[in-house]
């Protein structure tokens, strides 16, 4: 198993995800567009 | 084709018994091993999971979150809670002690929790759920069997580390990290798709350095970037979903498993 450490800043895969999806969310539920998680589908459906 | 589903479970490296989620038709060839993005083992995962197993795999999926601490905090609404007040940080506020205690502040005790994992556990937790999927690895991979891997987001970046350090005949990789040392990517034996958004910078900033080892040590590499489309875009339950993407490379998934799984 790799025994490389994360310098200071460096992203893991981990960390690195999850702030990826914080750009995601924030793209398509910040503001007025606030929707739950996986409801896109329903909503796409209903309208 | 009938397929046949299970909820089981299997010893990780540390004594802990997880989740794995086991679907295969009555005839298979070769074992794929899914790694889920951060959301954990959703029902995308699952439904992903049984249409792979109907074009003839035993696929086998890991809740990388079923240790009994893990299973009440680690949860999608939890984590996706823990990310709304991130989205006021600007990136380079991410690693700031200061912004980090604001943020913190607003949190609730779960949110704290997944925020310490995210921050300073964050190499603790990615070195274990590597260790897990090699549990998970040693204990199906059969001699006259071949193996594939796939993963999403950060499923992904797992499945890419992994594939340099144990050996799979076929590894996909959805828009997931590099390995940190691309170096490492020396010890791919198997082949290796990639799979990219087009707008998704932060992932494919380091294409060209993939692209550089794949020419060093001549692996077996395929690569497709979808312009246009947006990060986990093949998650069909998700926000960013693209149809004629995602079935664009389900076809080039299947082709690659079988070209190298068969």
């Amino acid at each position: 198993m790799s025994e490389t450490e994360l310098n200071d800043g460096e992203e893991g895969i981990f960390d690195g995800c999850f702030y990826v999806w914080v750009d995601v969310t924030k793209k398509y539920m910040s503001g007025n567009k606030e929707k739950n998680f996986n409801d896109y589908e329903k909503i796409k459906k209903r309208n | 084709m009938e397929l046949e589903e299970s909820i089981t479970q299997f010893r990780s490296f540390d004594g802990n018994q997880l989740d794995l989620f086991d679907v295969k038709p009555e005839k298979y060839g070769a074992t794929v091993m899914v790694v889920s993005e951060i959301w954990g083992l959703t029902e995308f995962i699952k439904s992903f999971s049984r249409r792979l197993a109907r074009e003839g795999y035993r696929v086998i999926a890991p809740n990388l979150y079923s240790r009994p601490e893990d299973r009440e905090i680690l949860t999608e609404e939890k984590i996706m809670d823990t990310m709304r007040p991130m989205w006021s940080l600007p990136p380079d506020k991410r690693r700031d002690p200061e912004s980090i205690k604001k943020i913190m502040e607003n949190l609730n005790e779960d949110g704290k929790k997944i925020f310490t994992l995210i921050s300073e556990k964050r190499l603790e937790m990615e070195k274990r759920m590597l260790s897990d999927l090699e549990s998970l690895y040693r204990l199906q991979k059969k001699d006259n069997e071949k193996i594939g891997i796939v993963g999403f987001c950060m499923g992904g970046g797992l499945a890419f580390q992994l594939s340099t350090e144990l050996e799979f005949d076929a590894s996909a990789i959805f828009y997931g990290a590099s390995p940190r040392n691309i170096e490492d990517m020396k010890n791919i034996r198997g082949a290796l798709l990639c799979i990219y958004a087009g707008e998704d910078s932060g992932i494919n900033a380091t294409i060209k350095d993939v692209a550089e080892m794949v020419s060093k040590y001549k692996l077996n590499f395929e690569m497709k970037m979808y312009p246009g489309t947006y990060h986990a875009f093949f998650n069909d339950t998700g926000m960013s979903y693209n149809k004629d993407a995602s079935e664009d490379a389900w076809e080039r998934l299947l082709f690659f498993y079988r070209r190298n799984l068969q």
